[in-house]
């Protein structure tokens, strides 16, 4: 009996139960700048259940994260508006955004980083 | 003219002795006492050890089962089978005995629904399935066989068993599964104070190949990569109509069990792990999902022979089963890569009983049979969250008479009935997110599986040895009744024809 547990034990299968992970979502504006502030809508569609997250809120970094979400393979969208300067020029400017990316691997244990240009919609 | 009537009498000898050895033989082989052994036997080492008798079968059955309205949806609504079965344990003298199986069915399965793949009990939930399902023609091919010998105190031997299957609709939608199954076998054993002490080690490996197609160019209904409580692949699901299900496993089982005719302990452990991938052939052999399905079971008794004979045994049994689904990366020309894969469905079943039985074998043999136990299924699926339990109590009773009414004649009558009660059952679903024919499935079939139920049966054989050859034949009927919800009923009626020696 000891033999077949240990046995069974050693050549067992092991689940694999890391569902959750974490994403941050760096956005860049085109031609440099600094992000001030920005308020957006985030949706991260799972194209293997095709569930969909949803996202909104406002920050004032460029940087949205996201947490608990299922590992595996994502197409994101994020639209809104951003406050931001661009260096060598006086005051800031404002303008809608959006940033797309139809296939992202979300499947990183710690934290998966991932970068989207933002275009600018003015 | 004496020496004529010696041969006369010395044939007519042979005749009634060989009638009274085909009587015990029958008994031997058919008496319910077998059920202590039915484990060990599985052990090829402790098979050899069986029987005294030599016994071989070929016969006819027919079987129809119809259910008045579907338990559940994927099992149907009845089935009508024909087959053709070869049956034999043969003794080759005192030390070695040769057994094997052979048989050919056919027939038709009715109202599959959810299911579009064979062999569900094995490889459910991971299967193909759409809301239309219908009914399905079936042919099935078996063949078995296996060795044994024992010297001096050591006991070896082999099996091996085939099972190759095909399940077909001809209306849409057209699927088509085909199935081979190969089990490998090996034990040895020791003599050691009265019992015979045996490992086993098995092998199987398991292929199916199924497809779906629709004909009708309007017709066409999505097929659903199924993973459990309703939950689909979507990413999959819908044209990914080509699937193989490739796997196997091992097992490896200690026995130990007393010489024939004497009393002693009965026991078996076993434990195995055995799993099933199952591929989309068109998307260039991506995996979709693997279920792993990992057992271990003990019976532990007492057996003892004497002027009534009697046994007692427990069982215990668990199984855990899992399912791991692939998540696949980007397609570039229909190659994906898998990228993670993460286990999304486990399921735990529990089964535990008591039995015991008093009888004694002879010319006339009788036996009585009784066992308890619980039975307890779980299964969930990790996200979203989705859950069933249910566990039921049961009770079960069962009776064997085998007698000799006439030299020539052996009649067995087995009665039996068993009541299944539920004691605990759970339900969570996320219905808002469920599309209307995934809530009924689910449903119906929940109601089916968390109902109480009673089973009785009844059953007749009647042997005719015919004298002065070696040669009998028989027919047997058996008639089984299970009323489950709702008084709805499985009727299921057997009927065989056969000769045997």
């Amino acid at each position: 009996m000891c033999v077949l547990a240990v046995l069974c034990t050693a050549s067992c299968h092991d689940d694999r139960d890391d569902y959750t992970t974490i994403a941050s979502i760096d956005l860049t504006l085109p031609d440099g700048g600094t992000i001030e502030t920005m308020q957006y809508s985030l949706h991260m569609m799972n194209l293997n259940t095709r569930n969909t997250v949803t996202l909104a809120g406002s920050t004032h970094a460029g940087s949205l994260v996201v947490g608990d979400l299922l590992r595996g393979a994502y197409s994101i969208s994020v639209e809104g508006v951003v406050r931001y300067s661009v260096a060598g020029a006086e005051g800031s400017r404002v303008a809608q955004f959006r940033a797309l990316s139809d296939y992202v691997s979300i499947v990183e244990l710690n934290k998966n980083v991932i970068s989207l240009e933002m275009i600018l919609m003015d | 003219m004496l020496a004529l009537a010696a041969w006369h009498i010395g044939a007519h000898a042979q005749a009634v002795d060989s009638t009274i050895s085909r009587h015990d033989a029958i008994v031997e082989h058919q008496s319910l006492i077998n059920d202590v052994n039915e484990l060990t036997w599985t052990n090829p080492a402790m098979k050899e050890g069986a029987y005294a008798t030599s016994l071989t079968h070929i016969y006819l059955t027919a079987q129809w089962q119809r259910l008045t309205k579907p338990f559940l949806l994927q099992h149907g609504t009845g089935q009508s089978l024909v087959a053709v079965k070869a049956d034999s344990y043969i003794r080759l003298g005192n030390r070695t005995a040769v057994w094997g199986r052979a048989s050919y069915s056919t027939g038709k399965n009715r109202n599959i629904k959810w299911n579009s793949v064979a062999d569900y009990d094995l490889l459910q939930p991971d299967v193909l399935g759409d809301t239309l399902g219908g009914n399905t023609r079936r042919e099935q091919y078996v063949f078995e066989g296996g060795y044994g010998t024992h010297r001096g105190r050591w006991h070896l031997g082999g099996e091996m068993l085939f099972r190759a299957e095909q399940e077909y609709r001809k209306v849409d939608p057209r699927n088509r599964s085909i199935v081979s199954d190969l089990t490998l076998r090996a034990g040895a054993g020791y003599d050691i104070a009265n019992h015979v002490i045996a490992f086993a080690l098995q092998g199987n490996i398991y292929r199916q190949t199924c497809s779906v197609d629709f004909y009708k160019p309007l017709g066409s209904i999505p097929e659903y990569q199924l993973m459990g409580l309703g939950e689909v692949y979507t990413r999959f699901s819908g044209d990914v109509n080509d699937l193989i299900f490739k796997g196997g496993g091992i097992k490896l089982q200690a026995d130990v069990s007393p010489h024939r005719h004497s009393n002693g302990v009965i026991a078996t452990a076993w434990a195995s792990q055995h799993s099933y991938e199952r591929v989309a052939r068109m998307l260039n052999s991506l995996p979709l999902t693997t279920l792993y399905n990992k057992e271990v079971g003990l019976r532990v008794g007492w057996k003892h022979c004497g002027a009534l004979n009697y046994a007692l045994w427990g069982d215990y049994q668990f199984n855990r089963r899992s399912t791991d689904q692939y998540l696949a990366g980007t397609s570039s020309s229909q190659i994906y890569p898998v990228i993670a894969h993460l286990t999304m469905y486990k399921n735990y079943i529990i089964h535990t009983s008591l039995t015991a039985m008093v009888g004694r074998n002879g010319t006339t043999a009788w036996w009585v049979k009784a066992s308890a136990g619980y039975d307890g299924n779980r299964e969930h699926f990790v996200t979203p969250r989705r859950a069933m339990k249910r566990g039921h109590v049961f009770g079960q009773l069962e009776g064997q008479a085998i007698f000799a009414p006439s030299r020539q004649w052996t009649l067995t009558t087995h009665l039996g009935g068993s009541y299944h009660a539920c004691v605990n059952d759970y339900l969570l679903m996320p219905l808002a997110d469920m599309e209307p024919h995934f809530i009924d499935m689910i449903k119906h079939n929940f109601t089916v599986l968390s109902s109480n139920y009673t089973h009785a049966g009844a059953g007749m054989r009647a042997d005719y040895h015919i004298g002065r050859t070696r040669y009998s034949v028989f027919g047997a009927v058996r008639y089984d009744i299970t009323v489950g919800y709702n008084r709805e009923c499985d009727n299921s009626l057997l009927f065989s024809l056969g000769i045997y020696i």
